[in-house]
């Protein structure tokens, strides 16, 4: 991942709101809560800065997946920057919330619908529109964009089914970033570098002895700490989840979708 | 595991297998980790599953076993294999995440499912060994099973069909050999639950395993959808399963039957021949909506050297008509195995009529004036059909199928009533023809059924109870009767006749008797046909609505106006506050008027398997975002609720059926009517008038005091039920 990169996303992240999970689980199940999508949901009718605000800062995190989807409708890398410049300020400007069924509304799949209309009625813009009105609103590195598509697998996914796919790995990543920023933060870095390594459970069992050792723990407290990791990790996700849905309930049924799309 | 490089895909970094799920884990994994594994942990009580103590030797310690390691996952689940310290052997352990049975409701249903899953003996299934919990986690234990799984077989490429080459003819080969082998036993195994009455409901590669020697092992009966819901769907119709391996009727959000099944048999069927399950698509939706409208492309067309034959027998188990695929899983085993002793097979094409008429469905406009002109043709093939088969099973069978005929033609036409007349009943169920008994020369009482769905087979089903209460009441009255059955769609149309003297007698809805009692006071309930509907009031999930209240300000879809489980619902919301304007939007879905235009424009394949019921319609209505909330039975709501795609709000019970009596009628007759229905001896007939549990009893006054105190009420707060009648009148 490259350095601009990884600096947008930190940056874009917003201060983390100091929700434990048990405060979050005892809201009632489909509780209104606000979120940056709720925020945006709300206020598209009205003139708000506040809804311009969380959309950009939505935007900010995932608009790889976008730039991703583009390509992968065969546009060329230069052509894809435009174009996903463009949308994202035509995104922030309201132009596509309209057609946000609130009942259906996840962001993930109000972009990708959202996306796929742009490219359709691109072509009837691509003379007339002047872009971006002199601010870019949403930055990321060209070449890292570039660098990372090409990376993508050359299989014959789908554009739609690779845009899924990506924003599940950026949202993963995001988490997992959340996660070794909270242990910083906590003076615990060396902990996290030492333990992450298990935190799905795919490492042999004689590495815990070894992890455990160069920590000065116990094999035990090792565990202890891992499970305590697994479950901090498990919350970071469901706070991100949480920015992009409306509901409690539909944190679930997103992870379920996102399960599906890394399922292949 | 050795690190691979896929070769197709230069560009493409070197993938590693998850040692945990098995999946391909890209550079690009964050920080690393396989992501399916990494975003589980996000699934509530993911983490709170893990075993925080130790056994003595050092394992993690779960009740009564020691967790080994772990095997496998779903998206709800985890699998371990284990060793139960108690009997000292190992086991697969699969626990059921507490999220996924967090109603009552469901765990009630879970429990149930489980049990009946345990007692199947099959050495093609995984038996359970133990359904428990421990401290509140529920899980289940079941025969470890050393070998894979089909769907990673499948991605291993050991089960791909040769393609027909040069030297390479189309034709049985070894292969498609073992895949009509390993298809006969599994339906073999699936048949045999299916008698026990316990359906899979979610057949696909991954819950077969293959263990060492190629045997199948079908896991997860009945089971996988709680425990093992990988896929995600938009929230509106959670309803669904796997999609790709589903049937188009599941699709609908219809209750799954035995039919369900073989059709995911044929899907799993359809990959093994051509490597991909028959729809595919970028989405979850795209896949169910081209399940259900597109037909399967002839795997012929994917590989040439398919045979024949079983690509045959492998459509027939992906027919969208459920009537149309396999009556059973054993049969479709049957075909398979004629085939492998290269006999000839039962199953046959496609014919050219109903390939048109399915094209006709689904190109209703386009075909509608192509079908006037081949109404008249299709109708008399399928009238020398039906006579070439009555002319193959006798007399009996003869008049059986005429019935049939004469029901299904009624079913798909404008018709309000369909009669069968006594002797015919006689007929079906092999009765003598009583000279002075049911003879023709006498004078017939009628009686008359409400229907929605499955006309001939209805009449089948009661044949013998009408013939009963034909002795019966001539016994009593000591003179000759016969009694004829009269099928209903609308209920309108019966408490009309009833009430006009054209029909004697009738077995209807709470709400139609006061309709009908309004009509003419003189007409009498003489029994209530016991138990009452239990019906529930209930709104999508995704709403996040929790209780009655809930609904204010949202749309709701009630069930046809004579509905007595709608009826009841407008009552009870009405008692809690909600009446017509506290809705944003209400409607009441005439499924019989639908039903009817679809008819004439002929978007049924075969409207004699069409069903009309309004409620089935309130469901898929609210499942389909038409509507927020809605009412149906709690049959009608079973899978919906099951699979949380609908929160339940309220539970009501409606009013037992009404069986009513013509004024005209003499009042010996009505009696002695009554007596015969009230003391009516055999009990397992009687099952075909509406379960196990049903039976007759003297009609209680409350219960008719309670509905016309609650249609005042309903009136009010609803007043489209106060116009009713205005509503009958236009149709």
């Amino acid at each position: 991942m490259g350095r601009r990169f990884e600096l947008l996303v930190i940056a874009a992240r917003v201060p983390n709101r100091m929700s434990s999970f048990a405060e979050l689980s005892s809201t009632p199940a489909g509780a209104f809560r606000t979120t940056h999508w709720s925020v945006v949901l709300t206020a598209r009718d009205l003139d708000s800065a506040g809804g311009e605000r969380a959309m950009a800062t939505l935007c900010q995190e995932y608009w790889y997946p976008v730039y991703a989807f583009i390509r992968r409708k065969g546009k060329g890398p230069h052509d894809a920057q435009d174009l996903a410049q463009e949308f994202f300020h035509r995104l922030i400007a309201k132009e596509f919330l309209q057609h946000v069924d609130r009942e259906k509304g996840r962001f993930r799949t109000f972009l990708l619908t959202a996306v796929q209309r742009f490219l359709c009625n691109q072509w009837e813009h691509s003379q007339a529109q002047k872009r971006g009105g002199g601010t870019s609103t949403i930055s990321w590195d060209h070449e890292l964009a570039e660098n990372l598509y090409l990376k993508e697998p050359a299989d014959d996914s789908s554009p739609e089914k690779l845009f899924d796919r990506r924003w599940a790995l950026t949202l993963l990543e995001g988490a997992m970033k959340d996660l070794e920023g909270e242990y910083a933060q906590a003076g615990k870095a060396e902990l996290f570098r030492a333990l992450q390594i298990f935190i799905v459970g795919e490492a042999a069992h004689g590495d815990y002895a070894a992890a455990a050792a160069s920590l000065e723990l116990t094999d035990g407290n090792a565990r202890q700490c891992v499970f305590r990791m697994r479950r901090r990790y498990g919350e970071r996700l469901r706070e991100r989840i949480r920015e992009t849905v409306e509901t409690e309930a539909a944190v679930e049924e997103e992870l379920r979708s996102l399960y599906a799309a890394l399922s292949g | 595991m050795k690190p691979t490089v896929a070769s197709t895909a230069p560009n493409m970094d070197p993938v590693r297998t998850c040692r945990s799920c098995g999946v391909a884990v890209g550079k690009d994994a964050p920080f690393g980790h396989c992501p399916r594994c990494l975003l589980e942990l996000g699934f509530v009580d993911a983490v709170a599953l893990e075993p925080q103590r130790k056994s003595p030797a050092g394992r993690l310690q779960f009740g009564d076993y020691e967790l080994l390691e772990q095997i496998g996952r779903g998206g709800m689940g985890v699998v371990y294999k284990a060793r139960q310290v108690s009997l000292n052997r190992t086991v697969a352990l699969k626990m059921v995440l507490d999220s996924h049975l967090a109603s009552p409701v469901v765990l009630r249903r879970f429990l149930i499912e489980a049990e009946a899953a345990a007692k199947l003996e099959h050495p093609n299934i995984v038996p359970i060994y133990d359904i428990s919990e421990v401290e509140g986690h529920h899980f289940f234990s079941m025969r470890l099973i050393d070998g894979e799984s089909l769907e990673r077989k499948i991605a291993l490429g050991e089960w791909d069909v040769p393609k027909r080459g040069k030297t390479r003819f189309a034709g049985r080969d070894k292969t498609q050999e073992k895949i009509a082998t390993l298809i006969a036993t599994v339906a073999r195994a699936v048949h045999y639950a299916h008698e026990r009455g316990v359906l899979h409901r979610d057949l696909k590669p991954s819950n077969i395993l293959m263990d060492k020697e190629g045997k199948p092992h079908l896991t997860d009966f009945g089971l996988a959808k709680i425990a093992d819901q990988t896929v995600a769907l938009t929230p509106a119709t959670t309803v669904l399963g796997t999609p790709g391996y589903m049937a188009p009727e599941q699709a609908l959000g219809a209750v799954s039957q035995a039919g369900g099944d073989i059709y995911s048999l044929g899907a799993i069927f359809y990959e093994l021949l051509t490597g991909k399950p028959p729809f595919d698509g970028p989405t979850a939706m795209e896949i169910l909506r081209r399940t259900k409208e597109e037909e399967a492309v002839n795997p012929r067309r994917k590989n040439g050297a398919i045979d024949d034959d079983l690509v045959t027998i492998c459509l027939k188990c992906l027919e969208k008509d459920p009537a149309q695929r396999y009556v059973s899983a054993q049969t479709l085993a049957d075909d398979l195995e004629r085939w492998l002793r290269r006999e000839s097979i039962h199953a046959r094409r496609t014919s050219l009529v109903r390939r048109t008429s399915r094209w006709m469905q689904r190109n209703p406009v386009g075909s509608a004036l192509i079908g006037t002109l081949c109404v008249s043709l299709v109708g008399a093939l399928v009238l020398l059909d039906k006579l070439r088969q009555a002319n193959e099973v006798g007399a009996r069978g003869q008049s059986a199928a005429l019935v049939e005929l004469q029901m299904e033609q009624f079913w798909g036409s404008d018709q309000q009533m369909g009669k069968v007349p006594s002797e015919k009943l006689a007929f079906i169920t092999g009765r003598r023809i009583r000279a002075n008994g049911n003879s023709i020369r006498k004078p017939p009482y009628t009686m008359g059924f409400l229907v929605e769905a499955d006309p001939a087979v209805r009449v089948q089903k009661f044949a013998p109870i009408i013939g009963q209460i034909e002795e019966e009441l001539e016994r009593r009255l000591g003179e000759a009767v016969r009694l004829d059955l009269c099928i209903y769609k609308r209920n309108e149309d019966a408490v009309n006749d009833l009430a006009l003297g054209k029909l004697d007698f009738l077995r209807i809805g709470g709400v139609s008797y006061l309709e009908a009692k309004a009509l003419d006071a003189g007409i009498v309930p003489i029994a209530t046909q016991a138990p009452a509907k239990k019906a529930i009031i209930f709104a999508r999930t995704n709403l996040g609505i929790q209780n009655i209240a809930g609904i204010k300000g949202r749309s709701f879809a009630f069930g046809e106006t004579y509905a007595t489980i709608s009826f009841w619902a407008k009552y009870h919301l009405t008692t809690n506050g909600i009446t017509a304007s506290e809705l944003r939007h209400y409607e009441v879905l005439d499924a019989v008027s639908v039903f009817e235009q679809r008819v004439r424009l002929g978007q049924f394949a075969n409207p004699a398997l069409a069903r009309l019921n309004s409620h089935v319609e309130v469901v898929r209505a609210v499942l389909e975002n038409r509507f927020d909330a809605g009412v149906a039975s709690e049959g009608q709501l079973r899978d919906a609720l099951f699979y949380k795609s609908v929160t339940p709000l309220m539970t009501f019970q409606s009013t037992s059926l009404f069986w009513l009596a013509g004024s005209h009628l003499r009042p010996e007759v009505v009696r002695e009517m009554q007596r015969a229905l009230i003391g009516f001896p055999d009990r397992n007939l009687l099952q075909a008038f509406g379960g196990t549990d049903t039976s007759f009893a003297a009609v209680p006054q409350e219960e008719i005091r309670a509905l016309e105190g609650a249609i005042n009420v309903v009136g009010k707060a609803f007043p489209d039920t106060s116009d009713r009648k205005a509503e009958g009148d236009n149709p």
